[in-house]
Protein backbone atom coordinates (compact mmCIF):
# COMPACT_ATOMS: atom_id res chain seq x y z
CA UNK A 1 0.00 0.00 0.00
CA UNK A 2 1.25 3.78 -1.25
CA UNK A 3 2.55 5.76 1.93
CA UNK A 4 -0.27 7.87 1.28
CA UNK A 5 -3.09 5.25 1.47
CA UNK A 6 -1.36 4.35 4.62
CA UNK A 7 -1.33 7.97 6.40
CA UNK A 8 -5.19 8.11 5.11
CA UNK A 9 -6.08 5.22 6.55
CA UNK A 10 -4.59 5.78 10.09
CA UNK A 11 -5.90 9.15 10.41
CA UNK A 12 -9.40 7.86 9.20
CA UNK A 13 -9.12 5.17 11.79
CA UNK A 14 -8.18 7.58 14.82
CA UNK A 15 -11.16 9.37 13.91
CA UNK A 16 -13.52 6.22 13.82
CA UNK A 17 -11.98 5.73 17.81
CA UNK A 18 -13.71 8.69 18.89
CA UNK A 19 -12.79 9.94 21.96
CA UNK A 20 -10.38 6.49 22.67
CA UNK A 21 -11.15 3.36 24.39
CA UNK A 22 -11.50 4.38 28.05
CA UNK A 23 -14.15 7.22 27.00
CA UNK A 24 -16.06 4.82 24.75
CA UNK A 25 -16.31 2.12 27.64
CA UNK A 26 -17.02 5.37 29.88
CA UNK A 27 -20.12 5.92 27.27
CA UNK A 28 -21.09 2.16 27.39
CA UNK A 29 -21.19 1.72 31.28
CA UNK A 30 -23.51 4.47 31.33
CA UNK A 31 -26.01 2.60 29.17
CA UNK A 32 -25.53 4.67 26.04
CA UNK A 33 -24.52 3.63 22.92
CA UNK A 34 -21.86 6.30 21.27
CA UNK A 35 -22.40 8.31 18.34
CA UNK A 36 -21.19 6.39 15.50
CA UNK A 37 -22.98 3.13 16.98
CA UNK A 38 -26.78 5.54 17.08
CA UNK A 39 -26.36 6.58 13.46
CA UNK A 40 -25.32 2.83 12.19
CA UNK A 41 -28.73 1.85 14.39
CA UNK A 42 -30.51 4.70 12.31
CA UNK A 43 -29.57 3.59 9.05
CA UNK A 44 -30.30 1.10 6.49
CA UNK A 45 -27.38 -0.99 6.59
CA UNK A 46 -24.52 0.34 4.77
CA UNK A 47 -26.59 3.50 3.47
CA UNK A 48 -24.63 6.06 5.63
CA UNK A 49 -22.13 8.69 3.90
CA UNK A 50 -20.44 10.70 6.44
CA UNK A 51 -19.38 13.97 5.80
CA UNK A 52 -16.83 16.58 6.90
CA UNK A 53 -15.15 13.58 9.07
CA UNK A 54 -11.70 15.66 8.58
CA UNK A 55 -12.70 18.79 9.79
CA UNK A 56 -10.83 20.23 12.57
CA UNK A 57 -11.40 23.25 14.91
CA UNK A 58 -8.61 25.79 14.71
CA UNK A 59 -8.40 27.32 18.25
CA UNK A 60 -5.07 26.75 20.00
CA UNK A 61 -5.61 29.28 23.61
CA UNK A 62 -5.80 27.43 26.68
CA UNK A 63 -4.06 24.08 25.20
CA UNK A 64 -6.48 23.65 22.45
CA UNK A 65 -3.13 23.40 20.20
CA UNK A 66 -2.60 20.18 21.28
CA UNK A 67 -6.52 19.42 21.28
CA UNK A 68 -7.72 16.36 18.90
CA UNK A 69 -11.13 16.24 18.62
CA UNK A 70 -12.61 13.37 16.35
CA UNK A 71 -14.78 14.60 13.67
CA UNK A 72 -15.20 17.65 16.08
CA UNK A 73 -17.19 15.66 18.10
CA UNK A 74 -19.98 15.55 16.13
CA UNK A 75 -21.07 12.85 13.11
CA UNK A 76 -23.02 14.46 10.00
CA UNK A 77 -23.79 12.14 6.83
CA UNK A 78 -26.96 11.06 5.28
CA UNK A 79 -28.35 7.63 4.51
CA UNK A 80 -31.43 5.53 4.04
CA UNK A 81 -34.10 4.93 6.67
CA UNK A 82 -36.83 2.53 6.04
CA UNK A 83 -35.86 3.22 2.11
CA UNK A 84 -35.78 7.12 2.53
CA UNK A 85 -32.92 9.25 2.58
CA UNK A 86 -32.46 11.18 5.54
CA UNK A 87 -29.53 13.61 7.16
CA UNK A 88 -28.19 13.04 10.41
CA UNK A 89 -26.01 14.86 13.12
CA UNK A 90 -25.08 12.50 15.84
CA UNK A 91 -22.89 14.38 18.95
CA UNK A 92 -20.45 12.56 20.39
CA UNK A 93 -19.72 12.64 23.65
CA UNK A 94 -16.66 10.42 24.17
CA UNK A 95 -14.59 13.80 21.84
CA UNK A 96 -14.42 16.08 23.90
CA UNK A 97 -17.46 15.55 26.15
CA UNK A 98 -19.24 16.44 22.56
CA UNK A 99 -18.45 20.15 23.15
CA UNK A 100 -19.90 22.82 20.90
CA UNK A 101 -17.22 24.65 19.34
CA UNK A 102 -17.13 26.56 16.65
CA UNK A 103 -16.86 23.88 13.68
CA UNK A 104 -18.62 21.31 15.41
CA UNK A 105 -21.30 24.37 14.97
CA UNK A 106 -20.46 24.76 11.45
CA UNK A 107 -20.67 21.03 10.48
CA UNK A 108 -24.25 20.70 12.40
CA UNK A 109 -25.62 24.05 10.43
CA UNK A 110 -24.02 22.72 7.16
CA UNK A 111 -26.07 19.75 7.70
CA UNK A 112 -29.20 20.86 8.27
CA UNK A 113 -28.98 23.51 5.04
CA UNK A 114 -27.95 20.92 2.88
CA UNK A 115 -31.41 18.70 4.14
CA UNK A 116 -32.97 21.47 3.49
CA UNK A 117 -31.51 21.93 0.29
CA UNK A 118 -31.90 18.25 -0.53
CA UNK A 119 -35.49 18.15 0.60
CA UNK A 120 -34.94 15.49 3.30
CA UNK A 121 -35.57 15.38 7.22
CA UNK A 122 -32.57 15.99 9.65
CA UNK A 123 -32.33 14.22 12.53
CA UNK A 124 -30.31 15.92 15.48
CA UNK A 125 -28.88 13.24 17.95
CA UNK A 126 -28.25 15.23 21.06
CA UNK A 127 -25.08 14.54 23.92
CA UNK A 128 -22.84 17.30 24.81
CA UNK A 129 -20.98 18.45 27.51
CA UNK A 130 -22.67 22.31 25.81
CA UNK A 131 -20.76 25.14 25.21
CA UNK A 132 -16.86 24.67 24.46
CA UNK A 133 -15.52 27.44 26.64
CA UNK A 134 -12.16 27.53 25.78
CA UNK A 135 -13.52 28.86 21.99
CA UNK A 136 -15.14 32.13 23.37
CA UNK A 137 -16.80 34.02 21.10
CA UNK A 138 -16.25 31.69 17.98
CA UNK A 139 -18.77 29.08 20.00
CA UNK A 140 -20.88 31.48 21.05
CA UNK A 141 -21.99 32.69 17.43
CA UNK A 142 -21.61 29.08 15.83
CA UNK A 143 -25.17 28.85 17.93
CA UNK A 144 -26.28 31.61 15.64
CA UNK A 145 -25.20 29.32 12.68
CA UNK A 146 -27.07 26.40 14.12
CA UNK A 147 -30.58 28.39 14.87
CA UNK A 148 -30.33 29.95 11.85
CA UNK A 149 -29.72 26.76 9.84
CA UNK A 150 -32.72 25.48 11.54
CA UNK A 151 -35.10 27.95 11.41
CA UNK A 152 -34.30 28.29 7.62
CA UNK A 153 -35.29 24.94 7.47
CA UNK A 154 -38.25 25.01 9.50
CA UNK A 155 -41.50 23.97 7.57
CA UNK A 156 -39.50 23.01 4.66
CA UNK A 157 -38.19 19.53 5.88
CA UNK A 158 -39.46 17.88 8.98
CA UNK A 159 -36.75 17.73 11.98
CA UNK A 160 -36.65 16.10 14.60
CA UNK A 161 -34.83 15.84 17.89
CA UNK A 162 -33.09 13.12 20.13
CA UNK A 163 -32.60 13.75 23.37
CA UNK A 164 -29.87 11.25 24.41
CA UNK A 165 -28.01 12.81 26.48
CA UNK A 166 -27.15 16.34 28.65
CA UNK A 167 -28.43 19.40 26.31
CA UNK A 168 -27.91 22.30 28.56
CA UNK A 169 -27.74 26.05 28.14
CA UNK A 170 -28.98 27.84 24.66
CA UNK A 171 -27.87 24.85 23.05
CA UNK A 172 -31.13 23.64 24.25
CA UNK A 173 -32.80 25.73 21.70
CA UNK A 174 -32.12 23.51 19.35
CA UNK A 175 -33.96 21.09 19.88
CA UNK A 176 -37.00 22.42 21.22
CA UNK A 177 -36.90 24.55 17.71
CA UNK A 178 -37.00 21.61 16.06
CA UNK A 179 -40.34 19.76 15.15
CA UNK A 180 -40.32 17.06 17.40
CA UNK A 181 -38.22 16.47 20.64
CA UNK A 182 -38.00 12.34 21.59
CA UNK A 183 -36.52 12.47 24.78
CA UNK A 184 -34.96 9.33 26.40
CA UNK A 185 -36.21 8.96 29.95
CA UNK A 186 -32.77 6.86 30.93
CA UNK A 187 -30.12 9.44 29.94
CA UNK A 188 -31.58 12.42 27.90
CA UNK A 189 -31.81 16.23 29.55
CA UNK A 190 -32.37 19.77 28.56
CA UNK A 191 -32.84 22.96 30.24
CA UNK A 192 -31.79 26.15 29.73
CA UNK A 193 -29.33 25.47 32.72
CA UNK A 194 -28.46 22.87 34.66
CA UNK A 195 -28.77 22.66 38.46
CA UNK A 196 -25.30 23.56 39.35
CA UNK A 197 -25.99 27.12 37.18
CA UNK A 198 -29.34 27.16 38.82
CA UNK A 199 -27.81 26.72 42.49
CA UNK A 200 -25.10 29.36 42.43
CA UNK A 201 -27.85 32.15 40.38
CA UNK A 202 -30.38 31.22 42.60
CA UNK A 203 -29.44 29.10 45.34
CA UNK A 204 -31.95 26.75 44.62
CA UNK A 205 -30.91 22.95 44.87
CA UNK A 206 -32.52 20.45 42.23
CA UNK A 207 -31.42 17.57 41.12
CA UNK A 208 -30.70 17.29 36.88
CA UNK A 209 -33.28 14.22 36.58
CA UNK A 210 -36.05 17.00 38.24
CA UNK A 211 -35.16 19.86 36.32
CA UNK A 212 -34.55 18.46 33.30
CA UNK A 213 -35.55 14.94 32.86
CA UNK A 214 -39.24 13.92 31.02
CA UNK A 215 -40.63 14.56 34.09
CA UNK A 216 -39.99 18.39 33.54
CA UNK A 217 -40.62 18.34 29.95
CA UNK A 218 -42.57 15.84 29.05
CA UNK A 219 -45.58 16.16 31.29
CA UNK A 220 -44.43 19.91 33.30
CA UNK A 221 -43.25 22.35 30.19
CA UNK A 222 -44.86 20.74 27.29
CA UNK A 223 -41.22 20.69 25.00
CA UNK A 224 -41.09 17.18 24.72
CA UNK A 225 -43.16 15.08 22.38
CA UNK A 226 -42.15 11.77 22.96
CA UNK A 227 -40.53 9.80 25.76
CA UNK A 228 -38.95 6.65 24.88
CA UNK A 229 -35.86 4.21 26.90
CA UNK A 230 -32.85 3.66 25.31
CA UNK A 231 -31.05 4.94 22.49
CA UNK A 232 -32.45 2.02 20.45
CA UNK A 233 -36.10 2.67 21.71
CA UNK A 234 -35.39 6.25 21.33
CA UNK A 235 -34.21 5.96 17.33
CA UNK A 236 -36.89 3.04 16.71
CA UNK A 237 -39.70 6.09 17.69
CA UNK A 238 -38.29 8.54 15.17
CA UNK A 239 -38.28 5.93 12.74
CA UNK A 240 -41.84 5.23 13.47
CA UNK A 241 -42.68 8.45 13.38
CA UNK A 242 -41.15 9.41 10.04
CA UNK A 243 -43.16 6.75 8.01
CA UNK A 244 -46.02 9.32 8.72
CA UNK A 245 -44.09 12.22 7.17
CA UNK A 246 -43.18 13.28 3.95
CA UNK A 247 -39.89 14.06 2.93
CA UNK A 248 -40.21 17.80 2.61
CA UNK A 249 -43.39 20.16 2.73
CA UNK A 250 -43.63 19.64 -1.61
CA UNK A 251 -44.35 16.05 -0.95
CA UNK A 252 -47.26 14.48 0.33
CA UNK A 253 -46.46 11.66 2.89
CA UNK A 254 -46.07 8.20 1.83
CA UNK A 255 -49.76 6.18 1.30
CA UNK A 256 -49.14 2.84 2.75
CA UNK A 257 -51.44 -0.27 2.05
CA UNK A 258 -52.20 -1.06 5.58
CA UNK A 259 -54.73 -3.70 4.39
CA UNK A 260 -57.75 -1.95 6.48
CA UNK A 261 -61.25 -1.41 4.65
CA UNK A 262 -61.89 1.98 4.51
CA UNK A 263 -65.08 1.32 4.02
CA UNK A 264 -65.33 -0.74 7.23
CA UNK A 265 -68.46 0.03 9.24
CA UNK A 266 -67.81 -0.12 13.25
CA UNK A 267 -70.71 -1.11 15.07
CA UNK A 268 -69.39 -0.77 18.45
CA UNK A 269 -68.94 3.00 18.13
CA UNK A 270 -72.62 3.04 18.26
CA UNK A 271 -73.76 3.87 21.52
CA UNK A 272 -70.23 3.39 22.89
CA UNK A 273 -70.22 6.81 24.36
CA UNK A 274 -72.42 8.13 27.60
CA UNK A 275 -75.32 9.78 26.06
CA UNK A 276 -75.50 11.54 29.15
CA UNK A 277 -73.00 14.75 28.57
CA UNK A 278 -71.19 15.25 31.86
CA UNK A 279 -69.98 11.82 31.60
CA UNK A 280 -66.69 11.15 30.54
CA UNK A 281 -65.09 8.15 28.67
CA UNK A 282 -61.67 7.26 26.91
CA UNK A 283 -61.92 9.04 23.71
CA UNK A 284 -58.88 6.64 22.49
CA UNK A 285 -61.01 4.26 22.45
CA UNK A 286 -63.09 5.54 19.66
CA UNK A 287 -59.34 6.88 18.09
CA UNK A 288 -58.56 2.87 17.81
CA UNK A 289 -61.74 1.88 16.45
CA UNK A 290 -61.49 4.52 13.66
CA UNK A 291 -57.93 4.29 12.30
CA UNK A 292 -56.75 1.72 9.77
CA UNK A 293 -55.51 -1.39 12.30
CA UNK A 294 -56.38 0.54 15.06
CA UNK A 295 -52.43 1.92 14.94
CA UNK A 296 -52.35 5.19 17.02
CA UNK A 297 -49.10 7.63 16.90
CA UNK A 298 -49.88 9.52 19.88
CA UNK A 299 -47.98 13.12 20.70
CA UNK A 300 -47.70 14.50 23.78
CA UNK A 301 -49.35 11.40 25.55
CA UNK A 302 -48.55 12.88 28.91
CA UNK A 303 -49.04 16.88 28.38
CA UNK A 304 -52.08 18.66 28.57
CA UNK A 305 -54.28 15.06 28.46
CA UNK A 306 -57.65 16.57 28.44
CA UNK A 307 -56.73 16.71 24.29
CA UNK A 308 -55.38 14.28 22.02
CA UNK A 309 -53.04 14.59 19.32
CA UNK A 310 -51.19 12.00 17.19
CA UNK A 311 -51.16 10.17 13.59
CA UNK A 312 -52.62 7.87 12.24
CA UNK A 313 -53.88 6.35 9.20
CA UNK A 314 -57.63 6.55 6.99
CA UNK A 315 -57.21 4.10 3.91
CA UNK A 316 -53.37 4.30 4.15
CA UNK A 317 -52.93 8.12 4.51
CA UNK A 318 -51.23 9.55 7.20
CA UNK A 319 -53.72 11.74 8.98
CA UNK A 320 -53.57 14.08 11.67
CA UNK A 321 -55.34 13.38 14.48
CA UNK A 322 -56.87 15.99 17.02
CA UNK A 323 -59.80 14.76 19.65
CA UNK A 324 -61.16 16.26 22.81
CA UNK A 325 -60.09 13.83 25.72
CA UNK A 326 -63.84 13.75 28.44
CA UNK A 327 -61.81 11.32 30.70
CA UNK A 328 -59.14 14.45 31.57
CA UNK A 329 -60.45 18.28 32.28
CA UNK A 330 -63.73 16.92 30.61
CA UNK A 331 -62.64 17.49 27.76
CA UNK A 332 -62.23 21.42 28.62
CA UNK A 333 -59.60 23.35 26.56
CA UNK A 334 -57.39 25.21 28.96
CA UNK A 335 -53.53 27.31 27.72
CA UNK A 336 -51.70 24.33 27.54
CA UNK A 337 -54.31 21.82 25.11
CA UNK A 338 -54.29 25.22 22.67
CA UNK A 339 -50.83 25.06 22.42
CA UNK A 340 -50.99 21.64 21.81
CA UNK A 341 -53.10 21.38 19.19
CA UNK A 342 -51.68 24.38 17.41
CA UNK A 343 -48.22 23.55 16.56
CA UNK A 344 -49.54 20.04 16.03
CA UNK A 345 -52.15 21.48 13.80
CA UNK A 346 -49.57 24.17 11.65
CA UNK A 347 -47.10 21.32 11.92
CA UNK A 348 -49.55 19.02 9.67
CA UNK A 349 -50.65 22.00 7.54
CA UNK A 350 -46.46 22.77 6.35
CA UNK A 351 -46.00 19.21 5.50
CA UNK A 352 -49.38 18.63 3.77
CA UNK A 353 -51.21 16.13 6.30
CA UNK A 354 -55.09 15.73 6.37
CA UNK A 355 -56.36 16.69 9.83
CA UNK A 356 -59.08 15.06 11.40
CA UNK A 357 -61.00 16.82 14.51
CA UNK A 358 -63.06 14.79 16.82
CA UNK A 359 -65.21 17.50 19.31
CA UNK A 360 -66.93 16.38 22.70
CA UNK A 361 -65.67 19.69 24.62
CA UNK A 362 -67.63 22.26 27.35
CA UNK A 363 -65.50 24.92 26.40
CA UNK A 364 -62.81 26.98 26.55
CA UNK A 365 -61.69 26.95 30.62
CA UNK A 366 -63.23 29.74 32.65
CA UNK A 367 -62.15 31.56 35.87
CA UNK A 368 -59.17 33.64 37.38
CA UNK A 369 -56.77 30.98 36.80
CA UNK A 370 -56.79 30.53 33.03
CA UNK A 371 -58.50 34.12 32.48
CA UNK A 372 -54.98 35.43 33.29
CA UNK A 373 -52.70 32.79 32.12
CA UNK A 374 -53.94 34.03 29.04
CA UNK A 375 -56.77 31.42 27.76
CA UNK A 376 -57.85 34.20 25.40
CA UNK A 377 -54.51 34.41 23.80
CA UNK A 378 -53.62 30.98 23.87
CA UNK A 379 -57.02 29.90 22.75
CA UNK A 380 -56.62 31.98 19.53
CA UNK A 381 -53.75 29.81 18.45
CA UNK A 382 -55.92 27.24 17.80
CA UNK A 383 -58.32 29.64 15.48
CA UNK A 384 -55.56 30.95 14.25
CA UNK A 385 -54.18 27.77 13.17
CA UNK A 386 -57.11 25.77 12.06
CA UNK A 387 -58.29 29.26 9.89
CA UNK A 388 -54.88 29.10 8.24
CA UNK A 389 -54.22 25.55 7.66
CA UNK A 390 -55.29 25.00 3.98
CA UNK A 391 -54.78 20.88 4.26
CA UNK A 392 -57.61 18.77 4.15
CA UNK A 393 -59.42 19.03 7.76
CA UNK A 394 -62.19 16.69 8.60
CA UNK A 395 -64.54 17.45 11.71
CA UNK A 396 -66.83 14.86 13.49
CA UNK A 397 -68.70 16.32 16.04
CA UNK A 398 -69.13 13.76 18.15
CA UNK A 399 -71.13 14.55 21.53
CA UNK A 400 -70.51 18.20 22.96
CA UNK A 401 -69.19 21.50 21.21
CA UNK A 402 -70.11 24.53 22.77
CA UNK A 403 -69.07 28.02 22.19
CA UNK A 404 -65.38 28.91 21.72
CA UNK A 405 -64.83 25.27 21.72
CA UNK A 406 -66.95 24.57 18.66
CA UNK A 407 -65.00 27.67 16.99
CA UNK A 408 -61.62 26.50 17.65
CA UNK A 409 -61.76 23.02 17.68
CA UNK A 410 -62.44 23.41 13.93
CA UNK A 411 -65.89 24.12 12.98
CA UNK A 412 -67.21 24.78 8.83
CA UNK A 413 -66.21 28.06 9.03
CA UNK A 414 -62.66 27.92 10.99
CA UNK A 415 -61.93 25.96 8.39
CA UNK A 416 -63.18 22.16 8.05
CA UNK A 417 -64.08 21.10 4.72
CA UNK A 418 -66.08 18.57 5.66
CA UNK A 419 -68.65 18.33 9.01
CA UNK A 420 -69.84 15.23 10.52
CA UNK A 421 -72.31 15.07 13.72
CA UNK A 422 -73.39 12.41 15.64
CA UNK A 423 -77.12 11.85 16.39
CA UNK A 424 -75.89 12.56 20.21
CA UNK A 425 -74.07 15.70 19.41
CA UNK A 426 -75.66 19.00 20.97
CA UNK A 427 -74.05 21.66 18.90
CA UNK A 428 -74.95 25.55 20.41
CA UNK A 429 -73.63 28.44 21.74
CA UNK A 430 -74.13 27.68 25.26
CA UNK A 431 -75.94 24.74 27.57
CA UNK A 432 -79.79 25.12 28.21
CA UNK A 433 -79.41 26.05 31.90
CA UNK A 434 -77.45 28.52 31.09
CA UNK A 435 -79.28 30.37 28.13
CA UNK A 436 -82.52 29.74 29.74
CA UNK A 437 -81.50 31.37 32.41
CA UNK A 438 -80.21 34.46 31.00
CA UNK A 439 -83.56 34.93 28.40
CA UNK A 440 -86.17 34.14 31.08
CA UNK A 441 -84.26 35.52 34.01
CA UNK A 442 -87.44 38.02 34.60
CA UNK A 443 -89.65 35.29 34.23
CA UNK A 444 -88.25 32.52 36.13
CA UNK A 445 -88.26 35.28 38.88
CA UNK A 446 -91.70 36.70 38.75
CA UNK A 447 -93.14 32.79 38.46
CA UNK A 448 -95.41 31.90 41.36
CA UNK A 449 -93.28 28.29 40.92
CA UNK A 450 -89.58 29.73 39.80
CA UNK A 451 -88.29 26.16 39.27
CA UNK A 452 -91.09 24.68 37.64
CA UNK A 453 -90.80 27.48 35.18
CA UNK A 454 -87.19 27.50 34.73
CA UNK A 455 -86.86 23.72 34.48
CA UNK A 456 -89.33 24.23 31.23
CA UNK A 457 -87.92 26.75 30.18
CA UNK A 458 -84.41 24.85 29.99
CA UNK A 459 -86.21 21.93 28.76
CA UNK A 460 -87.41 24.16 25.60
CA UNK A 461 -84.20 25.47 24.53
CA UNK A 462 -82.65 21.74 24.95
CA UNK A 463 -84.99 20.51 22.43
CA UNK A 464 -84.96 23.16 20.30
CA UNK A 465 -80.59 23.47 20.09
CA UNK A 466 -79.22 20.91 21.89
CA UNK A 467 -78.66 18.77 19.21
CA UNK A 468 -76.92 18.45 15.48
CA UNK A 469 -79.94 19.29 13.84
CA UNK A 470 -80.19 22.93 14.13
CA UNK A 471 -76.67 23.02 12.79
CA UNK A 472 -77.37 20.75 9.99
CA UNK A 473 -80.53 22.98 8.84
CA UNK A 474 -78.04 25.92 8.14
CA UNK A 475 -75.24 23.61 6.28
CA UNK A 476 -72.67 23.71 9.20
CA UNK A 477 -72.74 20.17 9.64
CA UNK A 478 -73.11 18.85 6.08
CA UNK A 479 -74.59 15.16 7.72
CA UNK A 480 -75.22 13.26 10.33
CA UNK A 481 -73.93 10.14 10.32
CA UNK A 482 -74.30 7.01 13.44
CA UNK A 483 -71.27 6.70 14.94
CA UNK A 484 -70.50 3.05 13.44
CA UNK A 485 -70.11 5.19 9.86
CA UNK A 486 -68.04 7.63 10.77
CA UNK A 487 -64.82 5.54 9.28
CA UNK A 488 -66.17 4.61 6.30
CA UNK A 489 -67.44 8.55 5.93
CA UNK A 490 -63.71 10.09 7.27
CA UNK A 491 -61.99 7.80 4.35
CA UNK A 492 -64.47 8.81 1.72
CA UNK A 493 -63.78 12.40 2.58
CA UNK A 494 -60.00 12.36 2.85
CA UNK A 495 -60.59 11.18 -0.91
CA UNK A 496 -62.52 14.01 -1.95
CA UNK A 497 -60.28 16.01 -0.41
CA UNK A 498 -57.22 14.87 -1.90
CA UNK A 499 -56.51 17.17 -4.08
CA UNK A 500 -57.81 20.13 -2.40
CA UNK A 501 -56.40 23.97 -3.37
CA UNK A 502 -56.98 26.96 -1.91
CA UNK A 503 -56.22 30.39 -3.20
CA UNK A 504 -55.83 33.38 -1.05
CA UNK A 505 -54.19 37.01 -1.58
CA UNK A 506 -50.51 37.07 -0.83
CA UNK A 507 -49.58 38.38 2.63
CA UNK A 508 -46.71 37.61 4.67
CA UNK A 509 -48.07 35.65 7.28
CA UNK A 510 -51.08 35.66 9.80
CA UNK A 511 -50.24 37.41 13.24
CA UNK A 512 -51.18 34.39 15.51
CA UNK A 513 -51.23 34.90 19.03
CA UNK A 514 -47.65 34.26 20.97
CA UNK B 1 -46.06 11.26 50.21
CA UNK B 2 -47.53 12.04 46.77
CA UNK B 3 -49.60 14.78 46.76
CA UNK B 4 -53.00 15.13 44.35
CA UNK B 5 -54.12 18.49 43.82
CA UNK B 6 -57.30 19.31 41.98
CA UNK B 7 -56.48 19.49 37.98
CA UNK B 8 -58.67 22.69 37.54
CA UNK B 9 -61.43 24.32 39.43
CA UNK B 10 -64.35 22.92 40.52
CA UNK B 11 -66.68 21.31 43.09
CA UNK B 12 -66.38 17.89 44.46
CA UNK B 13 -68.96 15.78 43.51
CA UNK B 14 -67.61 12.30 45.69
CA UNK B 15 -64.79 11.12 47.78
CA UNK B 16 -63.75 7.65 46.03
CA UNK B 17 -61.34 6.82 48.83
CA UNK B 18 -60.79 6.86 52.53
CA UNK B 19 -57.70 6.92 54.69
CA UNK B 20 -56.14 3.61 54.84
CA UNK B 21 -57.46 2.34 50.88
CA UNK B 22 -54.68 0.50 48.76
CA UNK B 23 -55.14 2.44 45.13
CA UNK B 24 -53.45 1.72 42.06
CA UNK B 25 -52.24 4.32 39.49
CA UNK B 26 -55.02 5.70 37.44
CA UNK B 27 -57.37 4.61 39.78
CA UNK B 28 -60.37 7.41 40.30
CA UNK B 29 -59.72 9.06 43.97
CA UNK B 30 -62.03 12.11 43.90
CA UNK B 31 -64.85 13.39 41.10
CA UNK B 32 -65.72 17.11 40.75
CA UNK B 33 -67.88 18.69 38.70
CA UNK B 34 -66.45 21.47 36.24
CA UNK B 35 -67.98 23.40 33.17
CA UNK B 36 -70.92 21.03 33.37
CA UNK B 37 -68.69 17.97 33.21
CA UNK B 38 -67.44 15.21 35.75
CA UNK B 39 -64.04 15.79 36.35
CA UNK B 40 -62.34 12.18 37.27
CA UNK B 41 -58.97 12.21 39.73
CA UNK B 42 -56.45 9.63 39.08
CA UNK B 43 -54.07 8.56 41.25
CA UNK B 44 -50.38 9.22 39.97
CA UNK B 45 -48.84 6.03 41.37
CA UNK B 46 -49.86 3.01 43.35
CA UNK B 47 -49.65 3.56 47.04
CA UNK B 48 -51.95 3.85 50.50
CA UNK B 49 -54.25 6.71 50.83
CA UNK B 50 -52.52 8.46 53.68
CA UNK B 51 -54.70 11.59 53.77
CA UNK B 52 -58.08 12.47 52.68
CA UNK B 53 -58.81 16.59 52.74
CA UNK B 54 -61.98 17.39 51.30
CA UNK B 55 -65.54 16.35 50.83
CA UNK B 56 -68.38 16.58 48.53
CA UNK B 57 -69.30 20.29 47.97
CA UNK B 58 -65.82 21.34 48.40
CA UNK B 59 -65.09 24.12 46.02
CA UNK B 60 -61.17 23.37 44.80
CA UNK B 61 -58.63 24.98 42.82
CA UNK B 62 -55.28 23.75 41.87
CA UNK B 63 -53.20 24.60 44.40
CA UNK B 64 -55.93 22.26 46.50
CA UNK B 65 -54.49 18.88 47.71
CA UNK B 66 -57.34 16.48 47.65
CA UNK B 67 -55.63 13.65 48.84
CA UNK B 68 -51.54 12.04 49.93
CA UNK B 69 -50.30 8.78 49.02
CA UNK B 70 -47.89 7.20 50.84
Amino acid sequence: MSQKYEEFQRRRAKIMQMGGEKAVAKQHAEGKLTARERVEYLFDPGTFTEIGTFVTHRITAFGMDKKEVPAEGVVCGYGKVNGRMVMVGAEDYTSMAGTFGEYHGKKFAAAIEMARDMGIPFIGLNDSGGARLQEGMDTLEAYAWLFKAQNLASGIIPQIALLLGPCLGGQAYHPVMQDFVIQSRNHGYMGIAGPAFVKTQLGIDIDLQTLCGVQAHAVKSGCTHIVAGDDKDCIDKAKELLAYLPQNNKEKPARVDTGDEAMRLVPELDGMIPEQTMIPYDMHEVIYKLVDNGVFFEIMPDFAKNVIIGFARFNGRSTGIVASQPNWMGGVIDCDAADKVARFVRFCDLFNIPLVNLHDTPAYMIGPEQEWKGILRHGAKMLFAYIDATVPKVTVIMRKSFAGAYLGMCCKDTGADIVFAWPEATITIVGAETAASVIFAKEIKNAENPAEVRAKRIQEYRDLYENPYHAAARGYVDDIILPSETRKKICASLDLLENKTVARPWRKFSNINM
Amino acid sequence: MVQVNAPMVGKVLSVEVKVGDQVKKNDVVVTLEAMKMQIKVYAPSDGEVAEVNVSAGDVVNTETVLVALK
